[in-house]
C-alpha cells in the first residue's frame, strides 16, 4: 500500500474537498498573468533554497490583524469562546502524533534521537530564558522557572513540513526525528500543566494521569463505534465527537489535549481493525480548519509588549542553538543524514509549539499566558521564515517536478 | 466549469458579475431608506455588537461568581492592600505591582500609609506624584507578580462586566462591576484622559479595575463627583515619569 | 450491543469529568465536552430511537430535553448555553444546503401553483386565528382589558407569531433524512414563502401595536425596514454566494475553510447588518447552485455529508433549551392554541391543494410540514416582549409553551410525512438527476 508521508501529521496534503472538486486547471497567478514570477522562485530552489510558505507565516499575522490589538474582530470575549476549537485542534494533532509513533516506533534509533534532540532543546532554551528573566528582572507575570519551561516546551517542537520526504531520503529521516521529538515534549508539557495548576490553586496529583484516562476511555468508545459505522456522514460525526470529547474533557480538567489525543491515537493504531483507517480519513477533513484556527488564535492573542520583544530574539536564537546541538547528537545515531541537513530540517517549528503555548495560556495567570503565547507565535513565525532558507533543496528522485499532494483518503496505511 | 483562458468572459462569470452588481445596487438603494439620516455603515457599527461578538454567549449571574473566583486566583498575587490613615479615618487601599519591586496605588495627598497588609515589608515610599495622587512603594522584588499595565484591551463603547478589586483588612476583595458605558473625557493630568466609569459612583476611589480575562483596565479615581478610571497606558507613563523607565 | 455500551461509556466519561476535582473556572471550559457528548451520545440515542420506528431527529431533541438542565442536568445550563453558540452557524449552513437543493429551472413550472397554495394556507391561518384571538381575547393571559384598537393590534401580533413556521427545522429534517421529491420541494417552498410573509406581517403588527398603544412609531419606515430585511437579505446572500462561486472557479483551494468562513459571514455579519440569516444563506446557496454551479455534485454532497454534526447539535441545543416549565404554567392555553393551529394548517393545506390543483402527498400531508416552530418564532417573541414589557412577559410565556409543544411534535410529523411520501433518502439517489 502507498505510504503517506509523516508530515501529513500537521497538514495532511490538500484539503479533501479541494481534491473532490478538482482544482482549477489554471492557477490564479496564471489568470492574472503573473506566472512569470514562477521562474524566480525556481531559481531560488536551484541555488539550494527551497521556497515554501508555511501556514504560520500567513495565518499568525492574519490573526494579529483580526485580534484585539488591531481590528478587534476577534475580541477577547470571542477568543475565550474559541478555546473549544483550540482544544479540539490540539487533540487532533495529538491523535496524528500518536498514529505516527505507533507506525514508526520500530525505528528505535530515530525514536531515541528525536527525544535526545528535543530534551537538549528544552534544556538549552529553558536555562537560557530562565537566566535572562531572572537576571534582567523583566516582568513575566508568573514564576520565571514556569515561564521559561513553558517557552522551552513550545520551542522544542519541530516539523519537517517544508521538506518533501517522498523525494529526499534525508528529509524522510529528519521528518521521522521531528515526529518522535514530540513525544518528550508532550509528556513534559502535560506534567507542566499539572505543576502550573498546583502553583495557582488546589489540585489532585491523580490528575497527572487524567489525559491517559481520557485517551483510553475515548479510544475504547471509538473502537466500538468507528468500525461499525454506516456511511460517511455517520463516520464523520462519530470521529468529530470523539475528537471533541478528547479535547473537551482535557480542557475541562485543564490537562493536555495533546497527551489525551496521543494516547487515543496510539490505541486506535495499535489495536487491530479499521478504526485507524476510518479515523484518518474523517479526521483529515477537520485538519485544515482546526490548524488555521490554532494559528489565527495565537496571532490574535499576540501582545506587542516590551517583554515579548525582549524574550523573542533569545527564544529564536537559543531554539536554533538547541536544534543544532540536538542535531549534532541525533545525527550521530542515524545513518543517512548529515548534521547540518538534520539541523536545517528541524528548524521549522510547525503548529504543535504554538498549540502548546495556547494550552499554557489558559492555565497560566493572564499576563504570563499572553507573554508565552506571544513569544511562541512570533518565534514560530520567525523560525518558519528561517526554515525557508535553511532547509536544503531536495533533489527529486526522478529529476522531475515534485509529486502532487497525496490523496487524502485511505492512503494512510503503512 | 470552463477551463478556457477566456474564463473571465464566460457566461457563468458574466452572470455572477451581474448578480453582484445588481445586489450591490439594491443594497445601496435600500440602505438610503433603511438608514436615512446616517451613514449605513456607521449606524450598523454603532447599533450592534462587533461582528464575531455574537459568538460569545453571555454569562449568567451564577457563572459570574465562577468567573470572579477564577479571576481572583489569577490577579490577587499581584495585589497588596495598604492600610492608610487620613483626616477622615482609616482606609484600606489596594496597590498593584507594576515593577518587580514597586507597588502602585492611588492615595490622597493628606494620607499616611501605615502598613502593607499580609507582608512584613516596611512602608518605603519610592515616589509620590502629588498632582495625580499616585504613590509608588518599594517592596522586595517578585518579577512573577508584575501586572503589565499596557496590555489591557480597552473598549470605550461597549457595555461589559469588569471586576473591581478593593482593599479590606483581610486582603484584596473582588466584586463584579457593570460598566454601562465608558466615555473618555479629557484631563490635564493624563495625556490619554480619563474614562468615565458608568457615570455613577460604582467603585470606591483607589480600587483596581481588571477585565474578566485578567487584563488590567485601570485605577478608579473620583473626579468631580463621578467615578473615573485612569487607564493602564496612562499609569505606565506616570510611573515612568516618577521613577524612570524600567531597567533591563 | 456495541452502541449502547459506547453510549454508556461516553455518558460515564462526561459524568466522571464533571464530578472530578475540577479546577476553578472549569464551567467556563465546558463547550468542548458538551459538544463531544452531544454529538456522540445524542446521535446514538437517535439511532436507538430509530429502531423504535421514531425519527432520529426526535431522538436528538429528546436527548437534549432529557439530559438538559430541566431534567437530568447532564447537559447543564452553561453547556446548553454554549451549544446555542453553534446555532447561528447551524442555521446558516442548513439554509445554505436548502439553497443548494433548490433548482430554479426544475421548480419554475410549478411555481405559480405553489404560490397559490401558500397564499391560501396563510390566508386561512391568518384570518381564522385573528378572528379567534379577537373573540377569545378576554380569556387569553395577555392584557385582557386592552381597549379595542390595541386589542385588535395585539391579536394581529399574536396571529402573526402563532402562524409562523420554522424554515430551519423543516430544512434540517429534510437534510437529516436526505429527502428529495415533489412533497419535499413544495413543503420547503411554502415554509420559505411563509417566512417572507411573516417578516412583513410581524413588522406591520409591531407598528400597529406601537401606534395603538400610544407609543411613537419607529423612525425608520415600515416598508424600508421590511424591504431591508427581505430584499436586502437576499441581495447580501447573493453577493456572498457569487463571491464564493468566483472563489471556487478561480482559486478552489482550502474550500472547507472558506465554506466555514462563508457560513460565519452569513450568520454573524448578516445579523450585525440587520439581515435575516436564513434568507441570506438561502440566497447564497441558490446563486451557487443556479447561476454558476460547480462541476458535478461534489460540493453539494460534501456539504450535505458534513452537515450531520451541525444538525445533531442544532436539535440537541433546541431540546436542551426547551422551557418545559412554561408548559406547566400555561400549558392548557398553549395546547388549545397548538391544536387550533394544527387544525388550521390541515384545513388550509387541503383547501389550498384543491384550489391550486395539487394532489397526492402534497394534498394530504402538507399540513404535517407546517407544525414546527423554533428559533424565528422565539426571536420575534423576544423582540415583542422586550419592547412591551407590560404584557410582553405573559405573551412570551405563552409563545414559549406553544413552541415547546410544536417543537416536539412538528419534526416527528414532518419526518413521518416524508417517509409516507417515499422521499426519504432520495437526495442520494438524486445525484444522477439532470439539472
Amino acid at each position: 500500500m502507498k505510504r503517506q508521508p509523516l508530515r501529513s501529521r500537521e497538514l495532511g496534503g490538500a484539503d479533501p474537498l479541494d481534491t473532490q472538486l478538482g482544482l482549477p486547471q489554471q492557477s490564479l497567478w496564471q489568470r492574472l498573468k503573473l506566472s512569470r514570477l514562477a521562474p524566480h522562485l525556481q531559481r531560488r530552489a536551484a541555488l539550494g533554497l527551497r521556497p515554501g510558505i508555511a501556514p504560520a507565516v500567513v495565518l499568525v499575522p492574519i490573526g494579529f490583524l483580526l485580534g484585539p490589538q488591531v481590528t478587534n474582530v476577534l475580541s477577547i470575549e470571542v477568543l475565550a469562546h474559541l478555546q473549544v476549537g483550540i482544544s479540539i485542534g490540539l487533540a487532533l494533532l495529538g491523535i496524528f502524533i500518536g498514529r505516527a509513533l505507533a507506525r514508526e516506533a520500530h525505528h528505535l534509533r530515530a525514536l531515541a534521537a528525536g527525544n535526545i534532540e528535543s530534551a537538549m532543546t528544552i534544556g538549552i532554551v529553558a536555562v537560557a530564558l530562565w537566566f535572562l528573566i531572572t537576571r534582567s528582572q523583566v516582568p513575566v507575570g508568573a514564576d520565571a522557572v514556569l515561564v521559561a519551561l513553558c517557552l522551552a516546551v513550545t520551542a522544542a517542537a519541530s516539523s519537517g513540513h517544508t521538506a518533501d520526504p517522498r523525494s529526499d531520503p534525508a528529509a524522510r529521516v529528519a521528518t521521522r526525528v521531528a515526529d518522535f521529538d514530540d513525544l518528550l515534549l508532550i509528556a513534559v508539557g502535560a506534567l507542566l500543566l499539572v505543576f502550573i495548576r498546583g502553583s495557582y490553586g488546589s489540585f489532585s496529583p491523580a490528575l497527572a494521569l487524567a489525559p491517559v484516562g481520557i485517551g483510553i476511555v475515548v479510544a475504547i468508545a471509538g473502537l466500538l463505534l468507528f468500525e461499525h459505522s454506516d456511511g460517511e456522514s455517520e463516520r464523520g460525526l462519530l470521529v468529530l465527537g470523539a475528537v471533541a470529547l478528547l479535547g473537551g474533557a482535557s480542557a475541562y480538567l485543564m490537562t493536555s489535549p495533546l497527551a489525551a489525543g496521543l494516547v487515543a491515537g496510539l490505541i486506535w493504531t495499535l489495536v487491530p481493525g479499521r478504526a485507524d483507517e476510518v479515523l484518518t480519513r474523517e479526521a483529515h477533513k477537520l485538519q485544515h480548519p482546526l490548524i488555521a484556527l490554532l494559528l489565527i488564535a495565537a496571532g490574535a492573542f499576540f501582545v506587542p509588549h516590551a517583554t515579548v520583544w525582549w524574550l523573542l530574539v533569545p527564544y529564536v536564537l537559543f531554539r536554533l542553538v538547541g536544534k543544532i546541538l540536538g542535531a549534532v547528537a541525533a545525527a550521530a545515531m542515524l545513518p543517512g543524514i548529515r548534521t547540518f541537513e538534520l539541523a536545517g530540517y528541524l528548524v521549522p517549528p510547525g503548529v504543535i509549539g504554538v498549540g502548546f503555548s495556547l494550552t499554557f495560556m489558559f492555565a497560566l495567570p493572564s499576563d504570563a499566558g499572553r507573554i508565552v503565547v506571544s513569544v511562541a507565535a512570533a518565534g514560530a513565525l520567525l523560525s518558519e521564515l528561517l526554515g525557508m532558507f535553511l532547509i536544503p533543496a531536495a533533489p527529486h528522485v526522478d529529476g522531475t517536478a515534485p509529486p502532487a499532494p497525496p490523496a487524502p483518503a485511505g492512503g494512510a496505511t503503512a | 466549469m470552463s477551463a478556457s483562458p477566456r474564463l473571465w468572459l464566460s457566461r457563468e462569470t458574466r452572470l455572477l458579475l451581474i448578480v453582484i452588481t445588481l445586489s450591490v445596487a439594491v443594497l445601496v438603494v435600500l440602505s438610503r431608506f433603511r438608514f436615512p439620516e446616517e451613514d449605513a455603515a456607521a449606524s450598523v457599527a454603532g447599533a450592534t455588537p462587533l461582528p464575531l461578538e455574537r459568538l460569545a454567549a453571555r454569562a449568567t449571574y451564577d457563572e459570574l461568581a465562577t468567573i470572579i473566583a477564577e479571576l481572583g486566583r489569577r490577579v490577587t498575587p499581584s495585589v497588596t492592600v495598604l492600610r492608610v490613615e487620613s483626616a477622615d479615618g482609616q482606609r484600606f487601599v489596594p496597590a498593584v505591582r507594576v515593577r518587580p519591586d514597586l507597588l502602585l496605588a492611588h492615595v490622597r495627598g493628606d494620607s499616611r500609609i501605615r502598613e502593607l497588609i499580609g507582608t512584613a515589608a516596611p512602608v518605603d515610599i519610592a515616589a509620590f506624584d502629588e498632582q495625580r495622587e499616585l504613590v509608588l512603594l518599594r517592596v522586595p522584588a517578585d518579577p512573577s507578580a508584575v501586572v503589565m499595565l499596557e496590555t489591557g484591551a480597552l473598549s470605550a463603547v461597549r457595555p461589559r462586566y469588569v471586576a473591581s478589586i478593593e482593599g479590606t483588612p483581610g486582603g484584596p476583595a473582588l466584586r463584579p462591576l457593570f460598566l454601562g458605558r465608558t466615555d473618555r473625557v479629557p484631563d490635564d493630568r493624563y495625556a490619554r484622559g480619563l474614562l468615565v466609569l458608568g457615570g455613577v459612583l460604582l467603585a470606591s476611589p483607589g480600587s483596581l479595575i481588571f477585565g474578566l480575562d485578567g487584563s488590567f483596565v485601570g485605577i478608579c479615581v473620583i473626579d468631580d463627583g463621578y467615578a473615573a478610571g485612569v487607564t493602564g497606558q496612562s499609569l505606565a507613563a506616570a510611573v515612568t515619569g516618577m521613577v524612570g523607565p524600567p531597567s533591563r | 450491543m456495541r452502541r449502547p455500551i459506547a453510549l454508556l461509556i461516553v455518558l460515564a466519561l462526561a459524568w466522571s469529568v464533571v464530578n472530578i476535582d475540577a479546577p476553578e473556572g472549569a464551567p467556563l471550559r465546558v463547550t468542548g465536552l458538551a459538544l463531544g457528548v452531544a454529538l456522540i451520545a445524542a446521535y446514538l440515542a437517535g439511532v436507538l430511537l430509530e429502531r423504535l420506528k421514531l425519527p432520529k431527529v426526535t431522538g436528538y431533541l429528546l436527548f437534549g430535553l432529557v439530559c438538559g438542565p430541566y431534567l437530568l442536568n447532564i447537559i447543564n445550563r452553561p453547556m446548553a448555553r454554549e451549544l446555542q453558540v453553534f446555532n447561528g452557524l447551524a442555521v446558516a449552513l442548513i439554509a445554505f444546503i436548502a439553497g443548494l437543493e433548490i433548482n430554479a429551472a426544475r421548480l419554475r413550472p410549478r411555481l405559480a401553483s405553489i404560490a397559490q397554495l401558500g397564499a391560501v394556507v396563510l390566508a386561512t391561518m391568518y384570518l381564522v386565528l385573528f378572528a379567534v384571538f379577537w373573540f377569545a381575547w378576554p380569556w387569553l393571559p395577555i392584557e385582557p382589558d386592552a381597549p379595542p384598537a390595541l386589542r385588535a393590534a395585539l391579536a394581529f401580533l399574536l396571529t402573526s407569531v402563532v402562524a409562523s413556521f420554522s424554515p430551519t427545522v423543516t430544512i434540517a429534517v429534510v437534510a437529516e433524512s436526505r429527502s428529495a421529491g415533489t412533497y419535499t420541494e413544495t413543503s420547503l417552498a411554502i415554509v420559505i414563502l411563509a417566512d417572507l410573509i411573516l417578516i412583513l406581517m410581524f413588522t406591520l403588527a409591531m407598528e400597529l401595536v406601537r401606534w395603538t398603544g400610544g407609543g411613537s412609531a419607529q423612525q425608520v419606515g415600515l416598508l424600508a425596514a421590511a424591504s431591508w430585511e427581505i430584499i436586502g437579505s437576499l441581495a447580501f446572500g447573493a453577493i456572498v454566494g457569487a463571491l464564493f462561486s468566483f472563489y471556487l472557479r478561480s482559486i478552489g483551494r482550502e474550500v472547507t475553510l472558506v465554506l466555514v468562513g462563508v457560513c460565519l459571514l452569513l450568520s454573524i455579519a448578516a445579523r450585525a447588518l440587520h439581515f435575516e440569516p436564513v434568507l441570506a444563506a438561502l440566497a447564497a446557496g441558490l446563486v451557487v447552485e443556479n447561476v454558476a454551479p460547480p462541476e458535478g455534485d461534489a460540493l453539494k454532497r460534501a456539504v450535505e455529508r458534513g452537515a450531520l454534526p451541525v444538525l445533531v447539535i442544532f436539535f440537541v441545543a433546541a431540546g436542551a433549551s426547551l422551557q418545559v416549565d412554561a408548559l406547566a404554567t400555561i400549558g392548557l392555553v398553549a395546547l388549545a392554541i397548538a391544536v387550533l393551529r394544527g387544525v388550521l394548517a390541515w384545513g388550509g393545506a387541503h383547501l389550498g391543494s384543491r384550489l391550486s390543483g395539487q394532489d397526492g402527498p402534497v394534498s394530504s400531508m402538507l399540513w404535517m410540514s407546517l407544525i414546527s416552530q423554533a428559533g424565528v418564532t422565539l426571536g420575534l417573541t423576544l423582540i415583542a416582549a422586550q419592547e412591551f414589557p407590560t404584557w410582553g412577559v405573559p405573551f412570551q410565556t405563552l409563545m414559549v409553551a406553544l413552541i415547546a409543544i410544536n417543537q416536539l411534535i412538528g419534526p416527528v410529523l414532518f419526518r413521518n410525512a416524508l417517509a409516507r411520501a417515499g422521499e426519504i433518502g432520495q437526495m442520494d439517489g438524486g445525484a444522477a438527476r439532470p439539472h
